[in-house]
C-alpha cells in the first residue's frame, strides 16, 4: 500500500491502473487533436477536383503538383494544407476561396521589366508548400483554408472585378500560387481573353509537368530563389533547392519572361561565395538578361531576432552580380537607393527611376533605351 | 550546543541571502536565453516555488530515516552552493543542448520544461533544508520554525538589497555566486570543526570540506574566465554569425553588442533592440512621424537614440529632441560605436519613460514610443489607456502621439487582429483622432487635432514645403508606405472587429495577446488554450465545486489547514504581484523602489514570524483573524487604483508601504501559527514543518504562474482580487466550522 493524496490509500495495482489510464490519455491526445481538426473542417465546401494527381490502391491518391508528392489516404490533407482526398478524389480546397485581394502595382512582385506602373488585381489563398521561417504572410501561408476568413469568388467573378476597376493585370501572389494552382490556371485562361497580363509570384517549388502547362497561361513570373545553399533551403524554408533550379530552367525554356528575387537574410544566406555561385549559375543557365533583385530582409515571423540586412551586403551582392555579367541587378526595400533604378547596360544612363513601388520616370521607349536605342529585355506592351 | 544553534541560524541567514541572489541571477540568465516574456517569468517563479514545495514534501517522506540530521544538513547545504554555478552553465548552453537554432524563438513547451528541470537542484535543497534545519534547531528551542523563518527572511531581504545596489555593479554573476558560496562554505567548515571537537563528525568529514573550500577558491579565482567563456558560448547560441564585441550586466538587464559587416546590433536580454548605422530604416521611421505635425518644434522619443534618427529629424527644423532610456549602459555601449553629438538641443534622460512622462513639466509637439512589442507587463505600461492619458497631458494642443506594434501586411487573423485592435480602440478612447498605418509594423498616430493624416498626397505636400533633401527618403515614398487601398482596408478591418478590448493598467490585455502571438511563432497553442480556461465563469465554477466538496466530504482539520495555508501562500504571492504591478502603473517604474518594496514584504515576513512567537494559546481562531485581515487587504488593493488616482505621491507611498508590510506580516505570522496548529492537532513536529513549507510554496507557485501571465491580463486586477477574496472566505468558513 502506498499513500496517495490526503491520506487516501490506494493499492499499488490501482495506482498502476490510474497511471496507465493517464498514459493512455496522453498517448491518444494526438488522435484527439486530429479528430477535433477534422470536426472543425466539416462543412467546408470542396467542389473542384484537382488537376495533377493519380489514384492509387484503396482510395489513396498521390498529388503530382509539387515535388513533395504527398500520398494521401481518404480524408487526408496534403502538406501544403490545400488539397484533400475525399474517397479517392483529390480536391483543391482553395478553389474560389481567396483570403486576400488587393490592387497592387506590378512593381510590387517585384517585376521591373514589365509595363512599368500598371496596376493589377492581386490575390492569394491560404496554405503553402514551403515553411519559410521569415514568411511575411505567415498568417495565411501557415494555415489551411479551413482556418482563414475567405471570400468566395469564381474565376469569372475575379476577372469581372479586375475589369470593373480597369486594371491591366492579374497577379497571383502573397502566398505560394502553386497551392491554388487550378484556380490560378482557370483565372489565367479567362484573363487572356480580356487581354490582361497574368503575373505569378512563386517560389517555383513545382513539378515539371504542371509548370510547363502553367507557362502556357501565365505571361510573366517573379521567381524567388531563396538562397543558393541546400542547407539553407532545408533548414529555413523546409524544402530543397534542386527542384527550384530545375523549375527556373523550365520557365526559361518555355520562353516566359521572369525575374528572380533573392532575399538576403543576415547570417543565414548572405555568404558572398554562395551569392557568386548563384550569379554564375544564373548566367550560365538563364542568361545575362534575367533581372535579379536582391531584397533587404526585415525581421519577421520566426526570425524576429536577426538584424535587418546591412546596406553594404546588398550593395556588395549587387556588385558581385554585375561583375559576373548579369545586366539588370536591383536592390529592393531600400527606397531611393540607386539600386532601385534601371540603367542601360550599353550607355549606362538611368532608364527607369523608382521610389519604392512608384515609377518616377521612364526612358524606355518601345522596349529600347531612349538615349542609345539599345533593346531592353522585358514585356513593355501587351 | 549553544554555538551550534547560533551557527545554524547564521547559516540560514546566509542561505536566505544566497538563495535570493541566486533567484535574481537565474531570472536574469533565463531572460537572456528566452528573450523574456511574462510566461517565462511566471514559469521561473512557479518552478522555483514548486521545487521548494517538493523538497519539503520529500523531507516529510524521509525524516524518520534520518539518523544524523546535522551531517545531512551540512552535505545538502554544501551541495546546494555548488548547484547554482552549474545551473548557470546549463542555462547558457541550453540552446546548444536542446538544438534550438540561434534565430529561433524558444518553443513554449520546451521553455517551460527546461526551466522546470534546471531549477530543480537548488530549489529542491532549499525546500529540504528548511524542515531539516527546524528539526535540528527544535532540540533547543520550541519556536524553531519561526526563528529559522525569520533569519531566512532577513537574509533574503538583505540579499535583494545588496545585490541590486552593490554586487551587480561590481562583479559578474559567477564572481558574486562564488564569493558568497565560499563564505557559506567557510562558515560550514567552522561548524564542522566545532562538530569534530564535539565528536559528532569525523576528521575525514572536515578534510573533505577543506578540499571543497579550496575548489571553490579556485573557482572564485577563475570566475572571470569562466564567465567570459560562457558568455561567448551563449552569444554563439542566440546571435551566431555576429561578432560579439561586448556584453555587460547592467542593473536592469544584460546588454550585448555585436557586429556584422559594419552594422552593429544591440541585444537587450538576448533580444535584438537596435541595429546601426541604418539611415534608411531611421529615415523611413522618422519622416512619416514628423510630417504628422504641421510645425514640430519639440520632440520626445522613448527609446534609444541613433545619429541618423537625430539627423533626419533635424531636417524638419525642430528646436529640441529629447530621448528617454532607462538603462544608461545601453546608451554608453551605443555611444562607443556611434557619435551622438553632445548639443543643447539633444537631451537624453536616463529614466523610466512612464515615470518621466508623469513627472516632466515639459510640453511636446510629438511624443513617440519607440519600444519593442509589449511582451511583458513592464513594457505593456506604455500601451495602456492611463499611459496614453499621461502622454496626452504633456502634448501641446495640436500635439501628436505615436506608437507601434507588430502587425500584418495583407491579412489580419484573429491573433494579430485582437492585438492591434486592443491598442487602436484604447487610443480612440483617449484621443479625438487616431489612425493606424498598415504594414509589418503598424504605426498608430493619435491627436486631439485633425492634423494627422495617412493621405500620401497631403504628407508629400508637407514634406516638400519643408524643403527637405534626404539621401534616404523622398516625398514619393509616402505613396508606398500609405497605399490608399491598404490604408482603407486596414481601417475597416480594425473598425469591424467584434471584440474591442481596452488595454488598461488594471486589465492589461495587450501583453496577453502578445503572448498568444508569440505562441503562434513557436507553434504552441498553450496560451490560447489557457485563455479559455481562465474565464471568470470557469474559475468561479471551480471554487463552487470546492465549496460543495467541503460541504459533502467534510475533510479533516488537518486537510483544512493544508488548504488554508495553500490559499494563504497563493494569496501572498498574487497580492505581491498585484501590488508591484499597481505601484509601477501609478508611480512609474523605479527599479530601486521595486527592490525596496520586495524588501518591505520580506521585512513583513520577519515581523510576522517574530510576533507569532508571542502567541501562546493556539486555536484555529488565531489563524482565522489574520486571514480576515488579509481579505480586507485584498479588498483595499482591488480599489486602490481608483482610490489613489488623484492623491499626492507621499500618500501613495505610505499606502503601499503599509500594504506590503501587512501582507508580509500576515503570511509571516500565519506560517508558524499553522505549524503550531498542526502539532496541536497531533501531527508530528518534523512532518508539520515540512508539510507546511510544502503547501505554502505550492500555493505560492500557483500564484506565480497564474498571476502575471493569465489572471491579471485576462480577468484584470479587480476580478483577480475578487477570486482571492472568495478563496480566502472559503478557507475561513471551512476553518470556522472546525471551531464550532
Amino acid at each position: 500500500m502506498i499513500k496517495f493524496r490526503f491520506n487516501q490509500k490506494i493499492s499499488r495495482g490501482e495506482f498502476i491502473k490510474k497511471l496507465g489510464l493517464l498514459g493512455l490519455t496522453v498517448a491518444s491526445s494526438p488522435f484527439l487533436i486530429d479528430l477535433i481538426r477534422k470536426v472543425e473542417a466539416w462543412g467546408f465546401e470542396r467542389t473542384k477536383e484537382s488537376y495533377y494527381y493519380e489514384k492509387l490502391f484503396g482510395n489513396k491518391v498521390r498529388c503530382l503538383r509539387c515535388p513533395v508528392m504527398c500520398i494521401l489516404k481518404d480524408k487526408e490533407t496534403s502538406f501544403c494544407m490545400t488539397r484533400t482526398n475525399i474517397k479517392g478524389i483529390l480536391y483543391e480546397d482553395t478553389y474560389n476561396k481567396p483570403c486576400v485581394i488587393n490592387v497592387d502595382p506590378i512593381e510590387k512582385g517585384p517585376l521591373y521589366h514589365v509595363m512599368p506602373g500598371i496596376l493589377g488585381i492581386a490575390f492569394g489563398t491560404a496554405g503553402c508548400n514551403l515553411r519559410c521561417l521569415y514568411c511575411q504572410n505567415w498568417q495565411i501561408s501557415q494555415l489551411p483554408p479551413t482556418k482563414t476568413k475567405n471570400m468566395y469568388l469564381t474565376p469569372d467573378e475575379m476577372i469581372s472585378k479586375a475589369m470593373s476597376k480597369k486594371l491591366k493585370a492579374v497577379i497571383f501572389t502573397y502566398t505560394e500560387p502553386v497551392v491554388f494552382f487550378d484556380y490560378m490556371v482557370d483565372i489565367a485562361k479567362i484573363a487572356k481573353n480580356h487581354r490582361l497580363i497574368t503575373h505569378c509570384c512563386t517560389s517555383a517549388f513545382i513539378n515539371e509537368k504542371p509548370l510547363k502547362d502553367l507557362c502556357r497561361d501565365i505571361d510573366v513570373f517573379t521567381i524567388t530563389l531563396k538562397g543558393f545553399n541546400e542547407k539553407f533551403y532545408q533548414r529555413i524554408c523546409g524544402q530543397s533547392l534542386k527542384p527550384v533550379l530545375d523549375a527556373l530552367q523550365v520557365v526559361k525554356k518555355e520562353g516566359r519572361w521572369f525575374e528572380i528575387v533573392n532575399l538576403i537574410v543576415p547570417t543565414l544566406n548572405d555568404d558572398y561565395e554562395d551569392i557568386k555561385k548563384m550569379c554564375k549559375w544564373i548566367l550560365t543557365y538563364l542568361g545575362s538578361n534575367v533581372p535579379l533583385h536582391f531584397a533587404r530582409f526585415y525581421p519577421a515571423y520566426k526570425l524576429k531576432n536577426l538584424p535587418q540586412t546591412p546596406q553594404i551586403v546588398l550593395e556588395d551582392a549587387r556588385k558581385i552580380a554585375l561583375d559576373c555579367g548579369i545586366k539588370y541587378v536591383y536592390i529592393g526595400n531600400l527606397p531611393g537607393h540607386e539600386g532601385n533604378n534601371t540603367y542601360c547596360p550599353n550607355c549606362g544612363k538611368e532608364l527607369i527611376q523608382r521610389s519604392g513601388i512608384t515609377v518616377l520616370k521612364s526612358y524606355v521607349i518601345d522596349g529600347k533605351c531612349k538615349f542609345c536605342k539599345t533593346s531592353i529585355p522585358g514585356v513593355w506592351k501587351i | 550546543m549553544e554555538n551550534l544553534i547560533k551557527m545554524i541560524l547564521i547559516l540560514f541567514f546566509l542561505f536566505g541571502f544566497y538563495s535570493t541572489i541566486s533567484q535574481v541571477i537565474l531570472v536574469r540568465e533565463f531572460l537572456v536565453i528566452f528573450f523574456g516574456n511574462e510566461l517565462c517569468l511566471g514559469t521561473i517563479f512557479f518552478s522555483w516555488l514548486l521545487w521548494i514545495s517538493l523538497g519539503a514534501w520529500t523531507f516529510k517522506k524521509v525524516y524518520s530515516k534520518i539518523i544524523n540530521p546535522i551531517k545531512i544538513f551540512i552535505v545538502c547545504l554544501s551541495a546546494s552552493v555548488f548547484t547554482i554555478p552549474f545551473e548557470i552553465f546549463i542555462i547558457r548552453n541550453l540552446r546548444i543542448l536542446l538544438g534550438i537554432s540561434s534565430y529561433q524563438l524558444f518553443p513554449f513547451h520546451t521553455m517551460i520544461i527546461s526551466i522546470f528541470i534546471v531549477m530543480c537542484p537548488l530549489c529542491f535543497f532549499i525546500g529540504f533544508l528548511f524542515p531539516l534545519g527546524v528539526k535540528i534547531y527544535r532540540e533547543k528551542n520550541e519556536n524553531a520554525l519561526s526563528r529559522i523563518y525569520m533569519f531566512e527572511s532577513l537574509g533574503s531581504m538583505f540579499g535583494g538589497i545588496i545585490f541590486t545596489f552593490v554586487l551587480v555593479n561590481l562583479f559578474n554573476h559567477f564572481e558574486i555566486l562564488f564569493l558568497i558560496g565560499l563564505f557559506i562554505l567557510v562558515c560550514i567548515l567552522i561548524l564542522v570543526n566545532f562538530l569534530v571537537q564535539q565528536r559528532i563528525c569525523s576528521k575525514l568529514f572536515s578534510y573533505s570540506l577543506i578540499i571543497l573550500n579550496l575548489v571553490f577558491l579556485f573557482l572564485l579565482l577563475s570566475s572571470k574566465d569562466i564567465n567570459n567563456y560562457l558568455i561567448v558560448k551563449r552569444w554563439s547560441s542566440f546571435a551566431s554569425g555576429l561578432n560579439l564585441i561586448e556584453s555587460r550586466d547592467s542593473k536592469y538587464q544584460n546588454v550585448s553588442i555585436g557586429v556584422r559587416e559594419d552594422q552593429y546590433s544591440v541585444f537587450e536580454n538576448g533580444h535584438i533592440s537596435l541595429s546601426f548605422p541604418d539611415p534608411y530604416s531611421d529615415a523611413i521611421f522618422i519622416h512619416p512621424i514628423m510630417v504628422q505635425h504641421l510645425n514640430p518644434k519639440k520632440v520626445l522619443i522613448i527609446g534609444i537614440p541613433t545619429l541618423d534618427l537625430i539627423q533626419e529629424a533635424k531636417m524638419h527644423n525642430i528646436d529640441e529632441i529629447h530621448f528617454v532610456e532607462l538603462d544608461s549602459e545601453v546608451i554608453n555601449l551605443v555611444r562607443k560605436f556611434l557619435n551622438i553629438p553632445e548639443q543643447k538641443w539633444i537631451k537624453i534622460f536616463y529614466s523610466d519613460g512612464r515615470y518621466f512622462i508623469k513627472s516632466t513639466k515639459e510640453k511636446y509637439d510629438i511624443v513617440v514610443v519607440n519600444l519593442s512589442d509589449p511582451s511583458t507587463s513592464l513594457v505593456n505600461r506604455y500601451f495602456t489607456k492611463e499611459f496614453f492619458i499621461e502622454a496626452k497631458n504633456i502634448l501641446n494642443e495640436d500635439g501628436v502621439f505615436v506608437t507601434s506594434l507588430t502587425s500584418a501586411v495583407n491579412y489580419l487573423g484573429e491573433d494579430i487582429g485582437n492585438y492591434n485592435v486592443s491598442i487602436y480602440h484604447t487610443l480612440k478612447q483617449v484621443f479625438k483622432f487616431s489612425l493606424a498605418s498598415p504594414g509589418d509594423r503598424t504605426y498608430f498616430f493619435a491627436s486631439d487635432s485633425d492634423v494627422i493624416s495617412l493621405n500620401s498626397d497631403i504628407l508629400k505636400e508637407r514634406f516638400l514645403k519643408r524643403g527637405i533633401k534626404s539621401n534616404y527618403f523622398n516625398e514619393d515614398y509616402f505613396k508606398t508606405l500609405f497605399e490608399k487601398d491598404k490604408v482603407e482596408w486596414f481601417r475597416n478591418e480594425l473598425e469591424k472587429y467584434k471584440f474591442k478590448f481596452t488595454n488598461t493598467d488594471i486589465r492589461p490585455v495587450t501583453y496577453f495577446f502578445n503572448l498568444i502571438l508569440w505562441s503562434r511563432f513557436t507553434n504552441s497553442y498553450l496560451p490560447s488554450f489557457l485563455e479559455k480556461i481562465f474565464s471568470l465563469e470557469v474559475i468561479l465554477l471551480f471554487i463552487l465545486g470546492m465549496f460543495l466538496w467541503l460541504l459533502l466530504k467534510r475533510p479533516s482539520k488537518d486537510v483544512k489547514i493544508s488548504i488554508a495555508i495553500t490559499i494563504v501562500g497563493l494569496s501572498g504571492m498574487l497580492l505581491e504581484i498585484i501590488l508591484l504591478f499597481l505601484f509601477q502603473n501609478l508611480r512609474g517604474y523605479l527599479y530601486s523602489e521595486i527592490g525596496f518594496f520586495v524588501s518591505l514584504f520580506m521585512f513583513g515576513l520577519f515581523l510576522g514570524s517574530f510576533s507569532s512567537e508571542k502567541v501562546k494559546n493556539i486555536t484555529v481562531n488565531i489563524f482565522i483573524f489574520p486571514q480576515v485581515v488579509l481579505i480586507v487587504v485584498i479588498l483595499i488593493t482591488s480599489g486602490l487604483i481608483y482610490l489613489l488616482k488623484s492623491q499626492i505621491i507621499v500618500f501613495i507611498y505610505l499606502i503601499f508601504v503599509f500594504l506590503f508590510v501587512i501582507t508580509g506580516f500576515i503570511i509571516g505570522f500565519l506560517f508558524p501559527v499553522a505549524n503550531k496548529i498542526y502539532i496541536h492537532s497531533g501531527v508530528k513536529p518534523d512532518e508539520a514543518s515540512s508539510k507546511l513549507d510544502s503547501y505554502d510554496h505550492l500555493g505560492a507557485s500557483i500564484g506565480a504562474i497564474l498571476g502575471g501571465t493569465f489572471l491579471i491580463p485576462i480577468l484584470g486586477v479587480f476580478f483577480s482580487c475578487f477570486i482571492l477574496i472568495i478563496l480566502n472566505i472559503f478557507s475561513v468558513i471551512s476553518l470556522k466550522k472546525e471551531v464550532w
